[in-house]
């Protein structure tokens, strides 16, 4: 080690050494010199003694300098000199490895930051390691569920475990002010929660131990800092403004500290309200001493010294205990009781209550990553192996001149290595423009995420560029060094069998690259088609020119029918006002993330069976409002009414499903009563777009109606207008009512299916990326194995061949080759279908469409590839062609 | 070549060896060395002068001797080598190898002594 730093550093110095050996032997020549004079010998002879008796200065300070140079440094800088002149000489076939490594780690770079930022980075807070999530079991046993508010109080209060346990529920909440309505994200909060998360508000404070402990008594609201610079520019007076919150008011205490964007990975939180604020924000339902709602979650900050395990046991005797007080709600529907658990925040993010759309969101980015960086990898280790071949005979000579394989090797893979080092270097800045760019057309509604480049994706990058070298310069350099050195110095006397392994291999590399083009092309084309059927798709309604308002009855009393009568009232009224051509209620808006699901026994085939279906409830003239149409029975009708026989509508996939499409008459069995299918409706996609769709029951409105509807109307006049006038006429109904501002459809679910379109989209992006580069390097490939043909070409002119039957010919070899190779990539991308199936919306992975498009594109690469190359070798003379090789 | 057949006149790992020892004397500039040796040795040993500078260099690079810059008697800028801790070591391990060696060999070239 030591010795090995010496030589190092002597290598570094060795200019200065020699001149310190010159000087040193000019002495000991001097000194030879006198002592000869004084021992009688004349001067001039003297001088030539003096030199005889040391030798040949020259070869001494050659052997000297050689013992400093150590060899393996002097070679690395020798081979790194030669590198970057072959890099320089075949600057074409450089710059595309050097691109595709710079595009391919950027990109991925950027994208594995993007998801990063999501799974992987720490949550903002004090000493994140600390803290804790803790989970009840679910009603289904899933072990990752939500708690109630009283269950909280009790763990709160009685686990000596946590130094501080938070919980948090979602809210979401309307904006309005004198210009717009916005709706907001925010969580509702323990009184303790920013302390326990150990965070200090940038602005104003937090909340005190008093708020948050009598309901409804503090109306005060925590802003977020991301929200404070978004949605109020930063105001300086933010601290002590009136937000109406849902149409309560809110005065803000304080801004949350700058990145910070709640406790869920899902959504970033624009405001924090205290839990006893729940029926100012959400009116209606009772959140907090309702045993049943399990919807908070909790954090916990563990004590020093605790562990895991520990908390996890003293949570569960409180656990126990609870259940015996309330053996009804801590069962769950199969009878067992609900079970604690602690994880440590870093793990739960990945088994909370499965995230759909963020899950799909990751693994198309990941799936994304994983493309690219193997079509980057492929372009390179084509572009590598296409000039080595190129350079056999050099490599020939080398050998045969004495180099040692090992040495020839080295030398091939420091020229790799240069060129994923400069390709490293381009591919980070490249990133960090990137990053910049996205940052700075980041959506309004976007999840939050922070895509400043940390260590983690630094090693990434470096990983994935070494790797590549590794393994893509070292296979061809193995490869090249192997061949018998006399067969490729006499390269015109080469022996047949040898000429026709070379053009086979050529022939091999051509339809490899096409067959992985084609496999890779089709990946990214079917991920475009999803983004694009994810944005235009089809969801099986007409969601333009409907406005919708949420109508909250639960401050209402319901005595004798009076949210039925509102209801009813709500719709005759609006039906009336010019403008609106239909009016209806309905439980649920499509694609807004929420569903009700509900047991329901169905008669099938003399047995009888429960099934869990997706239900909504919805009024008269629902289907035709939404553009459903209608395919059997009848819609809901003004003579469906409390007293009449319940009826229900069932969706086109559960009629078939269930009846063989013939649902009409057919009578479900509900906890209330049976129900009879009146009528088959087409399939609306409910919970995302392009999903398969799933079996669906409506029920009616007017039968059954629950105390928070939305009132959808199609318009034909001027939305404003319309807005205001159901605003005002709601208000004339009853003006207890609960009413929301209206808002457009299509913008709400645009808003809503946000995270699932952000995610196609970077799927898109990135197959626009890889599908340039898979261009780039099928036409590298053709287009070097066309040139490799010059000789061949040249001759055939010289023989006198036409120049249309010699283009016709290397088109068609050309061709061949592709065609060889697409066959090859169908079937490829026919194999890896079910691998990218989870990721695709509304296209199945063997989409035609994009499996046409691929083939053509390669086509038409292939051909262009072939012909240039072939048209540049018949104008070269054929004299010159011959020599060429 | 030249430089070759001066050290072939050694055997192998000689010439170290001898500039090791003289080097156990004191400092010594590169000349001084080659006069120690050539004088202890009643000129038998006449190195190659030139060959002693790789072999200097060598020694230093593998830690066994060091060197400093500094004067010389008539005030001319020297280099100054000196044993280090490890090159007395492999002094130490040299000599009695060598020893071991001469011994055998002159038990071959004057077998008579084994008889007594």
């Amino acid at each position: 080690m030591l010795h090995a730093f010496r030589r190092a550093l002597a290598f570094i110095r060795r200019n200065r050494l020699d001149a310190e050996l010159a000087e040193e032997i000019r002495l000991h020549l001097e000194l030879r010199r006198q002592q000869l004079i004084e021992n009688g010998v004349d001067p001039r002879e003297a001088d030539y003694e003096a030199r005889r008796r040391f030798g040949n200065v020259t070869a001494v300070r050659e052997e000297t300098f050689a013992m400093w140079g150590s060899p393996s440094l002097d070679t690395l800088t020798h081979d790194v000199r030669y590198g970057l002149r072959m890099i320089a000489k075949s600057r074409g076939v450089s710059a595309v490895a050097m691109v595709s490594l710079a595009v391919g780690i950027s990109v991925s770079t950027l994208l594995f930051s993007f998801a990063n930022s999501f799974l992987f980075r720490p949550l903002h807070a004090a000493t994140p390691a600390e803290l804790m999530q803790v989970f009840t079991s679910d009603s289904d046993g899933g072990l990752y569920g939500g708690s109630s508010y009283l269950d909280y109080e009790a763990y709160r209060d009685s686990a000596a475990v946590f130094s501080g346990l938070l919980a948090s529920t979602r809210a979401q909440a309307t904006l309005s002010d004198a210009e717009r309505s916005d709706v907001l994200q925010g969580l509702l909060v323990s009184g303790n929660y920013f302390n326990v998360l150990g965070l200090q508000p940038s602005r104003g404070r937090f909340f005190l131990a008093e708020e948050a402990r009598t309901p409804g008594a503090d109306p005060v609201v925590v802003v977020s800092h991301d929200a404070w610079w978004r949605r109020f520019g930063s105001d300086p007076q933010i601290v002590g403004r009136v937000l109406r919150l849902n149409g309560y008011a809110f005065t803000v205490i304080g801004v949350g500290p700058p990145r910070f964007t709640g406790t869920s990975i899902e959504y970033a939180a624009d405001f924090f309200a205290p839990v006893t604020m729940q029926r100012a924000i959400s009116p209606g339902s009772e959140m907090l001493p309702n045993r049943s709602a399990r919807i908070f979650n909790m954090f916990g900050r563990l004590k020093r010294g605790v562990s895991i395990q520990a908390a996890e046991v003293s949570l569960r005797v409180v656990g126990a205990q609870l259940l015996l007080q309330y053996p009804d709600e801590w069962r769950d529907r199969s009878g067992r009781a609900r079970l604690v658990s602690v994880l440590p925040e870093r793990k739960a993010r990945f088994v909370g209550a499965a995230p759909g759309a963020t899950a799909w969101l990751f693994s198309s980015v990941m799936a994304g990553v994983v493309v690219l960086l193997g079509i980057a990898c492929l372009n390179v280790a084509t572009v590598l192996l296409a000039r080595a071949t190129t350079r056999r005979k050099e490599i020939a000579v080398r050998l045969a001149l004495g180099a040692s394989r090992r040495r020839v090797v080295q030398q091939l893979l420091t020229e790799c290595a240069l060129l994923a080092a400069a390709g490293g270097a381009l591919g980070l800045l490249m990133a960090q423009w990137l990053a910049a760019l996205v940052a700075r057309f980041r959506p309004d509604e976007a999840p939050p995420f922070d895509l400043s480049l940390d260590y983690r994706v630094l090693v990434f990058s470096v990983a994935a560029s070494l790797l590549t070298v590794v393994l893509f310069g070292l296979a061809p350099a193995l490869q090249t060094t192997r061949p018998d050195v006399n067969a490729e110095l006499k390269d015109t006397a080469r022996p047949l069998h040898v000429r026709r392994l070379r053009v086979r291999l050529r022939d091999g590399l051509v339809i490899v690259q096409v067959a992985l083009s084609v496999a890779l092309l089709i990946g990214a084309a079917l991920l475009f088609r999803s983004f694009h059927v994810g944005r235009t798709g089809d969801p099986g309604f007409r969601r333009d020119g409907v406005l919708s308002v949420d109508i909250d009855l639960s401050t209402m009393t319901n005595v004798s029918g009076t949210r039925a009568r509102f209801y009813r009232e709500a719709v005759a009224s609006m039906s009336q006002t010019p403008g609106v051509e239909r009016a209806a209620l309905a439980a649920l808006v499509p694609l807004n993330g929420s569903n009700i699901t509900e047991a329901i026994e169905i008669s099938e085939g003399g047995g009888r069976r429960s099934v869990v279906l997706d239900i909504n409830v919805v009024g008269a003239g629902y289907f035709a409002l939404m553009d459903v149409p209608l395919m059997r029975g009848r819609e809901f009708g003004a003579a469906d009414r409390e007293n009449m026989p319940t009826v229900a509508i069932v969706n086109d996939t559960m009629a078939r499903q269930f009846w063989n499409g013939d649902a009409i008459g057919h009578v479900l069995m509900e906890k209330e009563g049976p129900v009879e299918v009146v009528g088959v409706v087409g399939d609306v996609r409910h919970r995302s777009f392009g999903e398969r769709p799933r079996p669906m029951v409506y029920f009616c409105a007017d039968q059954r109606s629950y105390r928070r509807m939305t009132l959808h109307v199609r318009t034909g006049g001027p939305p404003a207008a319309v807005a205001r006038e159901m605003q005002r006429a709601l208000h004339e109904i009853d003006p207890a009512a609960g009413v929301s501002r209206p808002y457009r459809m299509s913008e709400y679910i645009d808003r809503v299916t946000m995270p699932q379109r952000l995610g196609a989209l970077a799927a898109a992006a990135t197959g626009v990326v890889e599908l340039a580069l898979a261009v780039m390097a099928l036409y590298g490939v053709i287009a070097y194995a066309t040139s490799q043909r010059t000789r061949e070409i040249g001759l055939r002119m010289a023989l006198g061949a036409p120049a249309g039957a010699v283009t016709h010919l290397i088109m068609r070899d050309g061709l061949r080759l592709t065609l060889a190779g697409l066959v090859l990539g169908f079937a490829i991308a026919l194999a890896a279908g079910p691998l990218i199936a989870s990721l695709l919306i509304g296209v199945g992975a063997a989409d035609p469409v994009s499996f046409t498009a691929a083939a053509v594109l390669m086509l038409a690469v292939a051909a262009v590839a072939s012909y240039l190359p072939a048209r540049r070798a018949m104008r070269v003379d054929p004299s010159v062609a011959l020599r060429t090789e | 070549m030249g430089k070759r057949s001066a050290k072939q006149e050694f055997l192998p790992g000689t010439l170290d060896m001898l500039i090791l020892k003289s080097l156990t004397r004191g400092v010594m500039h590169g000349y001084g060395i080659t006069e120690h040796i050539r004088q202890l040795s009643e000129d038998v040993l006449q190195v190659e002068e030139g060959s002693l500078y790789p072999a200097l260099q060598r020694l230093q690079l593998q830690g066994l001797i060091a060197s400093e810059w500094g004067h010389s008697v008539n005030n001319r800028r020297a280099r100054y080598y000196r044993l280090t801790r490890a090159g007395r070591r492999r002094l130490g391990q040299s000599e009695s190898s060598f020893a071991r060696l001469t011994e055998a060999i002159a038990r071959v070239m004057n077998p008579a002594r084994d008889t007594r």
